[in-house]
């Protein structure tokens, strides 16, 4: 082809040269056919999140529903590409490419028509169709080891043998490359295996691993680059550079391959469910999974109705809050997406050409020395991340039981819709409710339960006072003066109770929840409050005894 | 008494700040005061300690039954258990609730002193934000 070919023309010429599976595949990532996949997520995704819907999902859940459905979709196109070596071999890449073309991922007007001119809101880009075929032209030169078409005057490896298609490779070489393709996929799954755990080192089945593929990989490379290495037109350099490219092939190859692994498992299937989506949805997200780990069998809302109550007695405010706080402390650690382990570029690549200075064969040696200690160091890096991740996940823990009531009622309610008033649930616009935790007291009674609510309650101070001696501040002086104490009348406030249901697991009516609410809200501010109309109750367990009293007083019990 | 809320706001000096930026930022908060906790919490602590508590929370069965076999072997008798499982209404033997129970009781083991932690780092975390509260009003 000469040198002068137009763009059009190039890339029919260079899909000639492609191997009917890769041929294959580039026609699967074609606009028509990623068009095609296109419309298909967007019916699948409506008709999911409309099924939710009439099931009663939350806005959340729809969505979430929804995304399912494109996933699942995506998935099964990638499956039908990947039947192929070819296709499996680039696994990876074919996967961004559905991914970041999605219906989930890019909307319509950005698929078609990008952003063609810049303006107040932003920079302009081009549109998805523009990008694919970018994308797609850079791919046909990766698949099936062929080269870009056009030949280039100033190749400084042009004197170099031709890369050879499948069918020109020896037995020889091609038993190596499917041994090198089991070796490194059992190394990247020891790998990745490391590269999860918070430290250590890898041990001796993975050093025999590593060993093991290192000495296949020089095998390969010496029966591959063969012709280069005893060639007498290049140079040392060239001989060094030949080499050190074709380690950092393999060396790309088995990074990605970890990755995949990584992303592979549920952590990283978490992880980029958890990162998906605005600040809010992420924090939703991350109560959805307290709720679908069966912390609580009333469901989103309850949990919601959880983290709104304070002074939480015991477990169960710390159980359903961990989960999520550690969910969230879990992917925004960002471990994955932003993890040691990096995928291998250009810069990479120069950098690499210019360690060690032995001739052709040994530069092997120094080159697979050189990349397994960087392998090493980013392993030792995801390690570091790995154990920040599991600290914040004990910091999760720790504040989440401590503190969890009030600051969730604050931060998390606007996650949530529906209000009710047999269960405390807090709508989106729940302000910040005057929830009071004290970091002392309260902490006790999360954790002990055997100090229930009519114990000591720790001030800030340090010192100590009894709900049986002292009435609250905003409780009016008549409504303190005239009760009697009284137990065992109201019984004790569930998970997620609101009053009506709390008055009638006592035996009283909605009616008279009702006819006492407002002088209950009125009276005690640090254990009632208004929402929305709605007369709520702040605490899990047994209200006071002066509670008890007022209420028994007001109903004329 | 530690609230977070309006008045956790207006004792900052933070009252001012715009009705939708005030959630966001009590969220900051809480995932500040949660990291740095965690990060205090866990200095010292081994690769294998961490690696336990990671086992629990992602509710690895063997690991749990092994761990609360060893430390609490009468955990069913715990009235923190109990009231967890009335609460939840899960099965005792399910494995959420016990890997939660574990988590918790973990934490109480391995760093006893954790209440005093969250305390003092709240109150650093607070001082931090008032010391800087004309650059975050800025902003």
């Amino acid at each position: 082809m000469s040198s002068t070919a137009t763009a059009a023309e190039a890339p029919q010429t260079v899909e000639q040269q492609l191997s009917p599976e890769a041929a294959g595949i580039v026609e699967s990532l074609s606009f028509d056919k990623i068009d095609e996949l296109r419309l298909r997520q967007r019916g699948a995704y409506l008709e999911a999140q409309s099924a939710a819907f009439e099931a009663g999902a939350s806005t959340e859940e729809q969505n979430l529903a929804g995304n399912a459905a494109i996933s699942s979709l995506n998935n099964e196109y990638l499956d039908s590409i990947l039947q192929s070596d070819v296709g499996q071999n680039n696994a990876v890449a074919i996967e961004s490419v559905l991914n970041m073309y999605s219906y989930r991922n890019m909307n319509d007007t950005d698929w078609r028509y990008g952003k063609p001119s810049a303006d107040a809101e932003g920079d302009a880009y081009p549109s998805g169709r523009e990008r694919l075929q970018g994308n797609v032209t850079d791919f046909r030169e990766v698949l099936d080891g062929v080269e870009p078409a056009e030949p280039t005057i100033d190749d400084p490896l042009e004197n170099e043998p031709p890369v050879t298609n499948n069918a020109e490779k020896s037995e020889l070489q091609l038993d190596l490359e499917k041994e090198v393709a089991d070796l490194r996929a059992n190394l990247a799954k020891l790998t990745a295996k490391r590269q999860a755990r918070v430290g250590g080192e890898g041990g001796k089945k993975y050093e025999a691993a590593l060993a093991a593929y290192n000495q296949k990989v020089i095998e390969l490379g010496r029966v591959e680059k063969k012709d280069a290495l005893e060639s007498d037109k290049l140079s040392d350099e060239d001989k060094r550079v030949i080499v050190t490219e074709f380690l950092f092939t393999q060396q790309k190859e088995l990074r990605e391959q970890v990755m995949a692994e990584l992303k592979g498992g549920k952590v990283y299937a978490f992880v980029e469910w958890m990162n998906r989506g605005s600040k809010w949805k992420r924090a939703g997200k991350g109560l959805l999974v307290g709720a679908g780990a069966g912390l609580v069998g009333a469901g989103l809302g309850a949990l919601a109705g959880v983290a709104g109550v304070a002074g939480a007695a015991a477990g169960l405010t710390l159980a359903a809050v961990s989960a999520g706080r550690f969910a969230r402390a879990y992917a925004r650690s960002d471990a994955i997406h932003h993890q040691g382990m990096k995928d291998h570029g250009d810069a990479d690549k120069e950098k690499a050409k210019t360690v060690g200075e032995t001739a052709d064969e040994d530069h092997f040696d120094t080159m697979t020395s050189y990349f397994n200690r960087q392998l090493e160091q980013d392993t030792k890096k995801e390690q570091s991340k790995q154990r920040k991740k599991v600290a914040w996940g004990v910091g999760g823990i720790a504040v989440g039981g401590l503190l969890a009531a009030g600051i969730f009622t604050a931060v998390d309610a606007a996650n949530f819709d529906g209000i009710s008033n047999r269960n405390v649930h807090f709508g989106s616009t729940a302000e910040a409710q005057p929830v009071e935790v004290d970091t002392d007291a309260a902490h006790e009674r999360m954790f002990d339960i055997t100090e229930d609510y009519d114990g000591e309650t720790g001030n800030a101070d340090g010192s100590t006072t009894s709900p049986e001696t002292a009435t609250p501040e905003s409780m009016s002086e008549s409504a303190s003066t005239e009760i009697e104490p009284v137990t065992g009348l109201i019984s004790n406030v569930g998970f997620g109770q609101g009053g009506i249901e709390v008055f009638q697991n006592s035996g009283l009516t909605e009616q008279q929840w009702n006819q006492v609410a407002p002088g209950l809200a009125e009276n005690f501010k640090d254990i009632f409050y208004v929402e929305n109309g709605d007369v709520r109750i702040r605490p899990q367990g047994e209200l006071p005894d002066y509670v008890q009293g007022y209420i028994k007083k007001s109903l004329g019990l | 008494m530690f609230q977070l809320d309006d008045k956790f706001l207006a004792d900052i000096g933070l009252d001012n700040l715009p009705e939708e930026e005030k959630k966001p930022f009590l969220q900051h908060i809480y995932e500040q005061l949660e990291y740095k906790v965690g990060i205090k919490l866990s200095d010292g602590m081994t690769d294998e300690q961490l690696t336990e508590f990671e086992a629990i929370i992602d509710r690895k069965d063997e690991t749990v039954n092994a761990w609360l076999q060893q430390n609490v072997p009468d955990y069913h008798q715990d009235e923190l258990f109990t009231r967890m499982a009335e609460q939840t209404q899960l099965d005792p033997n399910d494995i959420s609730l016990r890997a939660d129970y574990a988590a918790t009781k973990w934490l109480e083991i391995n760093r006893p002193d954790y209440r005093k932690v969250v305390a003092e780092t709240l109150e650093e975390l607070k001082q931090e934000i008032i010391s800087n509260r004309d650059a975050i009003l800025g902003s």
